[in-house]
């Protein structure tokens, strides 16, 4: 059951969004995808075509020792997710406890699971260093580390670094530059910094600032659907198809025709 | 069956069975037999008895043919694979022959070539009645056919070699049995056609020998350390081309994949411009001027070449554009090799010549130039004789310094300086793959400008530097030299061969001696075994019959000057070829086409008389009218395609389109990113496949190409925008956009790699179907600027203003 968690440093760049776009550009490649959010934001289903936030979620039955995996939906594109749902203060204390003493926790409970075992997960989670990133870090087979091409993402790359040295050495990563508007010279110029600094870990390919995914996201439809033209689709598609050839990431079983 | 045949040749011409040959010659060339008083004379009755054996003979031959295609043809076309073994194989095993270590013995070996001599000597000299002759020609004919099926280079050889066969038992034929010629005139006319013929089967035969084995050769990778990479200086001379002609050739040279230090770009001018020398200082290359302009282009760069220091020197003209990777594909021969001096890459034009834009093959039919960088200088290069063609090429600075630099003796400065440098024991190579890219010539009188100065030097070469005399080569290099020099002289044998018919048709002279049948089973195979044999070796690179439309449009301007340069090499003038005109409308150059149309003229007059002989007089001798007829209107097809060149075909931009599907983005002003790609690309802006969402003509956005992974963005405004195409303009480029642009494009390492895809195969029948509709093609344009121009000379008598300018 292969895990690819999306992480950042940053807050506010595209990375919830990206998790449910990246969903459907697998699942338009043949895959099956479930899509787990770990994030007490809880605006995943936003992103996947829910109007508003679902109350339920998988954490609030899980901390109960009910039957979690009920909470599991499923959009118009066939991608499955769990959304986290609307965690009370208490409830959100205990399971900031619990994922304080057992560094495994996340994983251990998605593993629990047998009919994942076909699916290509992706895990959203909050900024590091919040608890449930450190989770999500360690349940993944594949992390993709998001950044923007900006000051920001130049400046906060040393502690970026220092987390990603915390990574056990045969840890496969990669870092994804989202949101570029290429037309502005600055952008092109920390991009160019950034794919410096990082080498080949960083993706061959920058998803584009565009302004069709606001849009999509506005009128709650797919950007697959809606703008079929968009770059960022463009580019979305092209990051899925260097995923899948990650050796991490193969295994999912692909959905035949 | 001889006996026979005679006897019924000789009762139509009234001569005995037992006559001598004299009589035979007399009947036959000169007096017929007295007509019979008995016989009607009226024309009705004439045409009817001259049709009479035609419309018989035909009927025969129809019967003959359904007679033979039904219950023959098709159990032979079913029993073939079982008669005759699998070409393919039978190639594998001939190849594995080839090899085999006995024929290295040179006892063998040299009785092979021995017993091979006397066949062949037997087979060319011995002299065939017309029946023997035919079956000859079928066996001959039957076993090309099969050859031709075989896959590899050995049947190409095969091929080749019966080809030789047959040309040269024509041509024994035509020297010991044709020239029993009358009077003088018919005597100087009938050596001269001979010489004429002579000369294509040199030419034919040396050609074979040129590209009998083409080398394509491969690339050599250069070693991972880059410090073992030497310097490279880049040429870009220049005259009086236009700056916007200029920047992009500069501005691609600039990103040519080489380390930046051993990199120097240098725009020679010999126009001394002011604001060329403001872009070189804003591009970063150097710029030199010089005070005099003595000998052109090759003085322009020797001056050059003391001033500079880079261990190679590559030149290219001011509008061949180079692409990033030229160095990379050239440069690993020269250090694999030390005795390498030059390496010459292909010249290709993303433009159409003038015979592509005003025949309409451009990108259909391979082009003049294909043969030579396609094919000839493959061949070459198999030889070591790989000629330098002025631009697109790298040449080692010792060496060049060693004969001088450019040599200035010659106005074909290029293939000259290969010369010299092949004399001092250098190497030379070809490496066939499209590494820069260029317009070609606008209009057909600066193509015929050009093709001139080509002529006239390699005829002074010729004269000045003779390969076949001095050290230095190798037998193969002088044959590849000569056949290159010699090639040139096509003009007066093209002009004989187009006026040679019209000797008989006009003055009944007789400059062949022999039955026209004869003629027929002697020249037929000639062609027939050369035509088989280039359309498998030259096939993608010239197709069958585009030899001669091309030869026929410069036949009569490359005559003078050959021969001129021939008698006295000094004579004559050096002129540039102007680039980057546009012709801006239709019109017919009444200038150039004078000396077609007057060829054109006779001709048809001739073949006026001719069909008046076949039928209404002097119809004693219809198989010498017929093929007189014949040639003549081969001839006639030949000129109406030169006539139709000459037919300049209106162009519709000055920015050439080259077709290419790259990704591409549009950012549009409301913040949407649109993923497209292009359909062409030119200097000025870019056509797109995109569903139109939204944009409209005027709107401003930013496009981006890539470059490798590296994106860039450039300014535009749509100009069209239906369907699933925008087009946009861009505006306002800084010079570094500029720079990028032509990375994104013209410079890209794979661009034109499949120029050639959608090119025709070439089909011989086809071709000739293709050629037929050409010339008949050339008739109706000219009758259709006639009557134009007729009509504005009819408006300017009448006072009327006319419509449009006369160019004439």
């Amino acid at each position: 059951m292969p895990r690819l968690a999306l992480i950042s440093n940053l807050g506010g760049c595209g990375r919830t969004s990206l998790v449910a776009h990246l969903a459907s550009a697998f699942v338009e490649r043949g895959r099956q995808v479930l899509a787990v959010e770990f994030d007490p934001a809880n605006v995943l289903g936003l992103h996947l075509g829910l109007e508003r936030s679902p109350e339920a979620g998988w954490v609030s039955p899980l901390l109960a020792g009910e039957a979690w995996t009920e909470a599991g939906l499923q959009n118009s594109e066939q991608i499955a997710f769990l959304p986290f749902g609307r965690l009370g203060g208490a409830d959100l204390a205990a399971l900031e406890t619990a994922l304080a003493q057992d560094e495994g926790w996340l994983a251990r409970h998605l593993s629990d699971v047998p009919e994942l075992d076909n699916a290509l997960v992706l895990l959203d989670a909050p900024p590091l260093p919040s608890a449930f990133a450190r989770q999500t870090l360690a349940a993944a087979d594949f992390i993709l580390v998001v950044l923007e091409a900006d000051g920001r993402s130049l400046a906060q790359l040393p502690a970026l670094e220092t987390w990603l040295a915390t990574l056990a050495p045969d840890q496969p990563y990669a870092v994804l530059v989202n949101r570029l508007d290429s037309s502005l010279p600055l952008e092109r110029d920390f991009l160019a910094v950034l794919q410096y600094r990082l080498g080949h870990r960083c993706l061959p390919y920058p998803v584009h600032r565009d302004e069709a995914v606001r849009l999509s996201f506005a009128c709650f439809v797919s950007l697959f659907e809606a703008h079929p033209q968009s770059q960022a689709l463009h580019d979305l598609v092209g990051v899925a198809g260097w995923l899948e050839g990650q050796a991490a990431l193969a295994g999912a079983s692909r959905v035949t025709p | 069956m001889k006996r026979r045949g005679m006897a019924w040749v000789g009762r139509h011409l009234g001569v005995p069975a037992d006559a001598s040959l004299w009589l035979w010659l007399y009947r036959l060339f000169v007096l017929p037999r007295p007509a019979a008083p008995d016989q009607p004379q009226d024309a009705a009755s004439r045409l009817q008895r001259s049709l009479a054996p035609l419309i018989h003979l035909r009927t025969r031959l129809g019967r003959g043919l359904i007679w033979l295609l039904g219950p023959v043809c098709r159990p032979i076309a079913r029993l073939e694979p079982r008669l005759l073994p699998d070409p393919v194989a039978l190639n594998a095993r001939l190849e594995r022959l080839a090899r085999a270590p006995w024929l290295e013995w040179p006892l063998l070996r040299g009785g092979v070539f021995a017993v091979a001599a006397v066949v062949l000597w037997l087979a060319i000299t011995t002299p065939f009645t017309g029946f023997e002759q035919v079956l000859f020609f079928l066996f001959t004919l039957s076993l090309a056919l099969y050859v031709r099926r075989m896959p590899g280079n050995l049947p190409a050889l095969l091929l080749i070699g019966l080809s030789v066969l047959v040309s040269l038992r024509y041509g024994w034929w035509r020297a010991t049995q044709t020239l029993t010629l009358e009077s003088p005139i018919e005597k100087a006319l009938g050596w001269g056609l001979l010489l004429a013929e002579i000369y294509t089967w040199g030419i034919l035969i040396l050609g074979f020998i040129q590209t009998a084995w083409p080398l394509k050769r491969k690339p050599v990778p250069l070693p991972a350390d880059v410090n073992q990479w030497p310097t490279v200086d880049i040429f870009v001379p220049t005259y009086n081309e236009p700056l916007a002609v200029v920047r992009p050739t500069v501005l691609a040279a600039k990103g040519l994949d080489w380390p930046a230090e051993k990199l120097r770009i240098y725009i020679l001018d010999d126009g001394r411009r002011e604001e060329f020398r403001e872009f070189a200082a804003a591009a970063g290359v150097e710029y030199m001027t010089r005070p005099d302009n003595f000998h052109a282009k090759a003085g322009n760069l020797n001056h050059a070449l003391p001033l500079t220091h880079g261990e190679f020197v590559a030149i290219f003209d001011c509008d061949h554009i180079p692409n990033r990777s030229f160095l990379q594909m050239t440069m690993g021969w020269f250090l694999q090799d030390q005795r390498c001096a030059m390496v010459q890459t292909p010249h290709h034009f993303f433009s159409a010549d003038p015979f592509e834009r005003n025949l309409g093959t451009f990108r259909r039919i391979p082009n003049e130039g294909a043969l030579f960088y396609g094919l000839v200088q493959d061949g070459n290069d198999f030889w070591d004789a790989t000629f330098f063609c002025g631009s697109c090429a790298i040449l080692r600075r010792g060496p060049l310094m060693e004969v001088g630099g450019i040599a200035v003796e010659t106005v074909t400065e290029d293939a000259h300086t290969a010369l010299k440098l092949h004399r001092r024991g250098y190497s030379t190579a070809y490496i066939n793959i499209t590494q820069a890219a260029g317009l070609a010539t606008e209009s057909l009188s600066g193509h015929v400008g050009q093709r001139i100065r080509w002529a006239r030097g390699m005829a002074q070469i010729f004269r000045i530097d003779n390969p076949f005399l001095g050290k230095g080569l190798t037998f193969f290099q002088r044959l590849c030299y000569s056949n290159a020099m010699l090639h040139f002289f096509y003009g007066i044998p093209r002009l004989v061969f187009l006026t040679a018919p019209l000797s008989f048709l006009f003055f009944e002279l007789h400059i062949i001696n022999a039955m026209a049948s004869m003629i027929a089973l002697y020249v037929l195979p000639h062609i027939v075994h050369s035509n088989i044999a280039n359309a498998r070796i030259q096939g993608p690179f010239r197709h069958t019959f585009w030899a001669e439309v091309y030869e026929s449009v410069l036949a009569w301007y490359i005559a003078l000057p050959t021969t001129i340069a021939f008698i006295n090499p000094r004579l004559g003038k050096f002129n540039v070829t102007a680039k980057g005109g546009l012709v801006e409308e239709s019109y017919f150059d009444w200038v150039i086409s004078k000396p077609y149309l007057i060829l054109v003229s006779i001709n048809l007059l001739g073949f006026g008389i001719g069909i008046g002989r076949m039928f209404f007089w002097n119809t004693h001798e219809q198989g010498t009218v017929l093929l007189n007829l014949l040639w003549t209107f081969y001839n006639l097809l030949m000129l109406g395609a030169a006539v139709s060149v000459a037919t300049e075909q209106r162009q519709v931009r000055l920015s050439h389109r080259v077709p290419a599907r790259l990704p591409a983005m549009l950012r549009l002003k409301d913040g949407r990113a649109l993923h497209c790609y292009t359909e062409d690309f030119s200097l000025h802006g870019l056509g797109l496949l995109l569903a139109n969402d939204g944009i409209r003509p005027g709107d401003v956005l930013k496009v981006s190409l890539w470059r490798g992974p590296v994106e860039h963005v450039f300014p535009a405004r749509v100009v069209v925008a239906r369907g699933g195409n925008v087009g946009v303009h861009f505006e306002g480029l800084t010079l570094e956009q500029e720079a990028a642009l032509i990375q994104c494009t013209f410079a890209r390492a794979d661009i034109w790699a499949a120029w050639n895809n959608e090119q025709d195969a070439d089909h011989p029948l086809l071709g000739m179907k293709e050629i037929f509709m050409l010339g008949l093609e050339g008739y109706w344009k000219l009758a259709e600027h006639m009557g134009k121009g007729g009509r504005e000379r009819w408006q300017r008598l009448s006072g009327r203003p006319a419509t449009r300018q006369s160019r004439a």
